[in-house]
């Protein structure tokens, strides 16, 4: 079935009709992305199978040969496709219809190891039944695992309550004797007041007569002595000796007063009898005798006989003059004629002897001299005799005066006086002696009140005094100050003690009452006159088991709480319950695991045995293609059941065993993928053979894969006149293709550049469509003049996929500071790690790189490695549709919710276990979620801990190739900076995601 | 009952106090506002004690197994210390037998509660008069367990023979010769001259006879789903003339029932089954209206059989049936389905499609030697030889199963599948799997082709 015109009339995003008009063989649709290269796709689709391209309105005519009259179709919107010419061709069930649309990518798998492929192969061996899926939709296993982990959690919990009721029962069992215990402690408790009691009294006897016995020491004026007695008394003291002092003193004044009184006194004049006044008139009466006999005597002027007597009775004897003179001459004439010793002793003699002659002649003139007085004065003695006898009368007169004046003096004892003088004298001396008789009289009273007062005082001071000694029992005495303050210094311990006396004995009172009341506690023995000793430790023994009482108490209500308690819970209960509807659950799973692996053993027995009996027409056009694809070099082949994983063996002509794919090159492999693609596509065609379309690019494809797939077509559509259409936004895959195809003798594709049909931009360049201007062998491009960002966008190099095997990374990443070296590796089916890894011998033998240089990459694997790991340390790769699909947490009720979730979550395991339990997806009980978290955790979709930083990336990953480093084949720049750039990478490739 | 002159005796089977039932869902304990204890032993013993005083009985005779030995302690004997102390205040004479879990527990209960009597303590036999209202006594005889186990029938030791009436209370097995929970014959426990004997230990209650013959009261509620069908203890009254009239009190708490659906009649079994399994609580609740009075729950276990056409789709429901799924209430009974088996077939002509080659015709030959495995199967040489090779495949893979780690806490927890069991499981298996590939969609081109 040839597609010979198509016109698409208008399809979504196309309003601008435009025909197509391809030929026979294969036909290279190029033109950029949105031109509409998948729109051809979907109208012939469209129209071939209307049921599969959902409700998208198609407006479209077709016309299909090879026949002589074309068959032709058209369709407008969603109305059923109106066929013209003939009859719809057989073209198989719809569901078939996207068989004719190939992936190409999916030929460029590096690793197509349990591809779907060699499921739907498997599935043709099995007579067209799909078995696998059968397994696993009827006959799920569970792993038990969470139903085994609920089981053991609540076994672990009924042991725990068993334990715990166990204990708890022990307990119970001691209750009797705690009760017992507690009795005692009661008792005890009881006693110790008791006993407390008779210790305290006894301690306040004690108290009391220790008080007493300090007493007993103590004077009891202690009692009433006051604070101020000391003090007082010391002043009363100080007082009295001032008095006393003063009463002597004054006493003495007195005494003297007395004394000088009487002395006045026995010296007379002072009686009764004597007047002053008379006195002092006689006295007056007197001087003026007195003056009176003065006058006269000055009138009588003459020496007085008296006087001559005296004057010449002073002058010296006549004899003794004479005896003088002759002494004189008698010693001179001793000296001058005695014969004296020593010639000094003479000369006295006559010294001695010349004065006393000289004091002889001296005399002698006085002498003479006297008598002549003498006559003058016996004339003058004449005249004087008249006047004294004037003299005489008026001395009689002052005498009769005196003489009555001393009259007066005599009536009190007075002394009489003898002159006027002496009788003023004396009067002066009454006057004086009256006035100081009255003073001393004045003193003497005064002094006698003062000492009355005083001796009042006195008496007072001593009252004072006696009273304190009284009071204070002291004998009076110079002690008894010292005596009154040792008292006060005494008080306090007296007033103490008589204070704790006279508490202990009502203390006394009262304890005795208590203790009788208690009386019965107290044992034999247990007396107040049992030793104090003895006493406490008893009452230490007793307050031990008292001091349990309480604890006890709480011990036992405990225990009654907790048994109460449990008697009316249900954790046991419930524990046990739990455990049996674990145990169910357990066996539940088990009952059903028993059932599936029946069923999966009667599947498995009914698929051996049908293979046995038939092989699958699938596999034979598989092996038909691959062989046709080949040129003869290979045959397919499955891997047998029990032989690991559904996968594909390519049979060599030249090799004795099948081969793995994985050891095919990679332009080999691809032909095998497509054989099988190919082979599911057509072994159901009943005459009528659709065209196939690729609708992905092979540019990303290495030049041998391209080369592979692009001849593979062109002998299909040689050998089966199989209309071929490759859609490409590449026109240089054209000029690829054709070269592919003219080296192994095909015919040449059409070329259809659908951007020039249209009449829109991205028309091919001509000159990109020739072969000749390719390389010429298709190698990698020379960097020479690209920067590294440049030259693998020139490679196409995938982003790096920190979960994809380390060997898909392109070694791109590890080189692109030696973009040559990538050049060669490209060049030499080397551009991933993994085929580096596999081809490093041969490219090292064929010279392509040196030792060194492997060496260079090698580090670069294991460095990428080791950043692998570490990156990958708290990360958790993303969930799966697989595992969704798997898991028994996820119902098919949920599964749509759950996957909405997922990519809401970034189809992170964790994030999705968040959001299920901020309640995202309605109505997912608890229950499953912690199902789902268990599976999620057993298939390693669950991060633990946290992602490493850069930092401790970078550190991590310089640790495991530090031995590269050490040899000089990394830095530890270049480590750091690939890191980093590593991790740039995926975190782009994450936010593009 | 009237007052007369008859003796009144409530016979309560095993109570297993300390026990929940496991398998009530969280629903239905939901949809009725109650928890598990509602349902469970200890709410069924207080109506007991309730029921006791309310008909005005004698005694209360206690058939072993009261409390569930694992929770002795506290849980279990708490519940029924107070109910027997109650009894005992209402002067009702409370008496009971040991039975192989309550060894330890009773024997406590009597040197606690003077009013409880202890028959026959360790493994003794001892008869207790239980006076009525006229002044005569009717004679309970009993034996209690001495241990946990007891290999040796009871009746090793002459049982006492006194004068009157005497009912024997017992705790033993009636069924297994070799049992460790003192085996006895009712043939021989008939021998014994006592007018009629009580038993616990079963928990699935006999009828009740009335010539003597010894049943099992079963047990006081449902414990587990398999206990179906009605519970409670039995309400005994013997005139002077050893005349016995009895009656079963349905005071179970929770009752458990088992029902087939047969799905041949549903037009869309899996897409329904909901509906369905709603539709038979409701036609069960009719059908026991009288006895549910006094259940607060009911669980249903329901059988889902007959043939459909797509059994796996069926399949597919009943495994994402949860339980509690299926819950209702009605009146003062919460209804719910505790559990579907699956045992719908496919509407297959068997012989038909084992005539053909390809996988379906192939599983067909292997289900027909399961089913009838001495039936001549075309393309079967020797059918018999072909079942006990599948049987013995197929305990292989159970066997595979059984030793998976997760399942290792199972391992004595049920016997040895015999032969009979695991073919059912295989042909059922079979039948499954057949019509699971015959729903596939008919991509059968290249089967076709290379069949």
């Amino acid at each position: 079935m040839r597609l010979d015109r198509l016109r698409l009339l208008r399809t979504p995003g196309i309003r601008d009709p435009f025909t197509l008009e391809p030929a026979a063989g294969i036909n290279l649709v190029t033109g950029p992305n949105g031109v509409g290269k998948s729109s051809v796709c979907r109208a012939v689709r469209s129209l071939l199978w209307p049921d599969t391209v959902g409700e998208e309105p198609f407006e479209a005519e077709a016309e299909f040969g090879p026949g002589s009259d074309p068959l032709r179709v058209s369709r407008r919107d969603l109305d059923p496709p109106q066929w013209a010419g003939g009859p719809r061709p057989n073209l198989g069930p719809n569901h078939l219809a996207g068989r004719y649309q190939l992936g190409v990518l999916d030929l460029l798998l590096p690793d197509p190891a349990g591809d779907p492929l060699a499921r739907e192969i498997r599935r043709h061996m099995a007579g067209g039944f799909d078995l696998e899926s059968l397994r696993e939709d009827l006959f799920p296993a569970g792993t038990g695992r969470s139903e085994n982990r609920d089981l053991k959690t609540a076994r672990e919990n009924v042991t725990r309550l068993k334990r715990e009721q166990q204990s708890l029962a022990a307990e119970q069992e001691r209750l009797a004797e705690l009760e017992k215990d507690r009795e005692l402690a009661g008792a005890a408790r009881s006693r110790l007041a008791a006993l407390e009691t008779l210790r305290d009294l006894i301690g306040q006897t004690a108290a009391r007569n220790e008080a007493i016995f300090r007493l007993k020491d103590l004077p009891p004026a202690c009692a009433r002595v006051r604070p101020d007695d000391p003090e007082k008394l010391a002043g009363l003291r100080r007082q009295e000796r001032d008095h006393l002092q003063k009463i002597e003193e004054r006493a003495a004044s007195l005494g003297d007063i007395e004394k000088e009184l009487d002395r006045l006194q026995a010296g007379g004049g002072t009686g009764s009898g004597l007047s002053l006044a008379l006195l002092k008139k006689k006295l007056e009466t007197l001087v003026d005798f007195r003056r009176d006999v003065r006058q006269a005597e000055k009138d009588a002027g003459g020496p007085h006989l008296d006087q001559v007597l005296n004057d010449a009775l002073v002058k010296p004897a006549l004899p003794p003059i004479i005896l003088l003179l002759l002494l004189g001459v008698a010693l001179i004439a001793a000296g001058r004629l005695l014969p004296l010793p020593g010639p000094v002793l003479p000369w006295v003699f006559v010294a001695l002897g010349g004065g006393c002659g000289g004091a002889g002649v001296w005399g002698l003139v006085n002498y003479s001299r006297g008598v002549g007085q003498t006559r003058l004065a016996l004339e003058e003695m004449r005249e004087a005799a008249r006047k004294r006898d004037h003299l005489a009368r008026c001395r009689e007169q002052m005498a009769e005066g005196l003489a009555a004046f001393n009259a007066e003096l005599a009536g009190p004892g007075l002394d009489s006086v003898a002159d006027v003088d002496e009788a003023a004298h004396r009067l002066e001396e009454i006057a004086g002696r009256l006035n100081r008789m009255n003073s001393l009289a004045d003193s003497r009273r005064t002094n006698g009140e003062f000492l009355d007062r005083e001796r009042n005082d006195l008496d007072r001071v001593r009252g004072d005094i006696k009273d304190i000694l009284d009071r204070l029992e002291l004998k009076d005495g110079p002690t008894a100050n010292d005596e009154a303050s040792r008292l006060l210094d005494m008080q306090p311990r007296f007033e103490e003690s008589v204070q704790e006396r006279d508490d202990s004995a009502r203390e006394i009172d009262r304890l005795a009452k208590r203790l009788a009341e208690g009386a019965d506690l107290l044992r034999e023995g247990e007396t107040p006159a049992m030793s104090a000793g003895n006493l406490t430790h008893l009452i230490d023994v007793e307050k031990n088991r008292a001091g349990e009482f309480e604890a006890l108490i709480e011990e036992i209500k405990g225990i009654q709480v907790r048994i109460d308690r449990t008697c009316r819970g249900s954790d046991l209960q419930e524990a046990l319950a739990t455990e049996g509807a674990a145990l169910a659950s357990l066996m539940e799973v088990r009952r059903a695991n028993r059932e599936s692996g029946l069923g999966k053993m009667l599947l498995d027995l009914v698929e051996r045995q049908h293979q046995k009996e038939s092989r699958p027409q699938v596999l034979e056009q598989a092996d038909e293609y691959f062989s046709l694809f080949t040129g003869r070099r290979y045959g397919l082949e499955m891997a047998g059941q029990g032989d690991g994983a559904d996968r594909f063996l390519a049979r060599a002509e030249d090799s004795t065993r099948p081969l793995e794919l994985d050891e095919l090159s990679d332009g080999t492999r691809a032909q095998l993928l497509l054989a099988v693609k190919l082979a599911f596509t057509t072994v159901g065609e009943e005459g009528v053979r659709p065209p196939l379309f690729l609708d992905d690019s092979l540019t990303s494809a290495d030049p041998e894969r391209f080369a592979a797939v692009a001849t593979s077509l062109g002998r299909l559509a040689a050998d089966e006149g199989r209309q071929i259409f490759y859609l490409t936004p590449n026109p240089a895959d054209v000029a690829a293709f054709q070269r592919a195809l003219a080296a192994e003798g095909l015919a040449a594709a059409h070329h259809l550049d659908l951007a020039a049909m249209r009449g829109v931009a991205g028309a091919a360049d001509p000159s990109l469509l020739d072969p000749a201007n390719l390389p010429a062998d298709m190698m990698a491009p020379d960097p020479a003049s690209m920067s590294a960002p440049e030259y693998a966008a020139a490679l196409m190099v995938p982003r790096p996929d920190p979960w994809a095997r380390w060997g898909t990374l392109h070694v791109f990443f590890v080189l692109n500071d030696n973009l040559d070296l990538v050049r060669r590796l490209v060049d030499g089916n080397a551009s991933t790690l993994g085929r580096f890894e596999k081809n490093k011998d041969t490219l090292i033998a064929a010279a392509v790189i040196t030792a060194d240089e492997a060496a260079l990459v090698t580090a670069g694997i294991d460095l990428w490695k080791a950043w692998l790991d570490g990156w990958r340390i708290g990360r958790a790769q993303p969930v799966t549709r697989k595992f969704l699909k798997d898991s028994a947490a996820v119902s098919d009720t949920f599964s749509e919710r759950i996957t909405a979730a997922l990519d809401d979550c970034r189809w992170d395991g964790a994030l999705l276990l968040e959001a299920i339990k901020e309640k995202k997806v309605k109505r997912f009980s608890g229950q499953k979620l912690e199902q789902l978290r268990q599976e999620l955790d057993d298939a390693d979709l669950l991060a633990h801990g946290a992602p490493l930083t850069n930092e401790d990336l970078i550190s991590h990953t310089l640790a495991r190739v530090a031995r590269a480093v050490a040899a000089n084949i990394l830095d530890m720049q270049k480590v750091r900076t690939l890191a980093l750039t590593f991790a740039q990478l995926v975190a782009d490739s994450k936010t593009a995601d | 009952m009237p007052p007369d002159s008859s003796v009144r005796i409530l016979f309560v089977g095993d109570m297993h106090l300390g026990r929940l039932p496991s398998r009530v869902p969280a629903a239905a304990l939901e949809e009725g506002g109650m928890d598990l204890r509602d349902i469970g032993p200890a709410a069924t013993w207080k109506r007991i004690v309730a029921a006791a005083v309310a008909n005005k009985v004698h005694a209360v005779a206690l058939a072993g197994d009261l409390v569930e030995r694992d929770n002795a302690l506290f849980e279990a004997y708490g519940p029924l210390a107070t109910g027997v102390r109650q009894l005992v205040e209402e002067g009702i004479v409370v008496a009971g037998v040991a039975g192989n879990h309550d060894t330890g527990v009773l024997p406590r209960l009597a040197a606690e509660i003077d009013g409880f009597h202890l028959l026959g303590p360790g493994g003794t036999w001892s008869v207790l008069p239980v006076p009525g209202n006229d002044n005569w006594a009717v004679n309970l005889a009993g034996w209690s367990f001495p241990s946990r186990h007891h290999t040796a029938s009871p009746l090793l030791t002459a049982p006492p023979l006194p004068e009157g009436i005497t009912l024997g209370l017992l705790h033993a097995d009636l069924f297994d010769a070799g049992s460790r929970y003192a085996p006895v014959k009712s043939a021989d426990l008939q021998r014994v001259g006592y007018r009629g004997w009580f038993l616990g230990h079963i928990h699935k209650p006999d009828p009740i006879p009335t010539d003597g013959t010894p049943f099992y009261l079963g047990s006081v509620t449902g414990l587990k789903p398999t206990e179906t069908g009605c519970h409670g203890p039995v309400l005994v009254q013997v005139d002077r003339g050893g005349n016995i009239a009895a009656e079963r009190l349905p005071l179970a708490t929770l009752r458990w029932e088992e029902r087939d659906l047969d799905c041949s009649r549903l037009t869309d079994p899996a897409g329904e089954l909901a509906a369905h399994l709603l539709g038979e609580l409701r036609r069960l609740h009719d059908t026991l209206e009288v006895e549910l009075d006094e259940a607060r729950a009911l669980g249903l276990r329901v059988v889902l059989t007959g043939e459909v056409d797509d059994p796996a789709a069926v399949e597919k429901a009943v495994r994402r049936f949860e339980s509690g799924a299926a819950v209702t209430r009605l009146g003062e009974t919460v209804l719910f389905v505790q559990k579907i088996t699956n045992r719908v077939t496919a509407r297959i002509d068997l012989l038909e499609v084992a005539n053909r080659s390809d996988p379906p015709g192939l599983l067909a030959r292997q289900i027909l030697v399961l089913e009838d495995p001495g039936r001549v199967v075309t393309g079967v040489g020797d059918p018999t030889a072909m079942a006990d090779e599948l049987v013995a495949a197929a305990r292989r893979a159970i066997g595979t199963v059984d030793r998976e780690s997760a399942f290792t806490p199972l391992v004595g927890q049920d016997g040895d599948l015999s032969a009979e069991q695991v073919r059912r499981m295989l042909a059922r298996s079979g039948r499954l799997a057949l019509a699971g590939l015959l729903a596939q969609p008919p991509d059968r081109e290249a089967g076709h082709a290379a069949g």
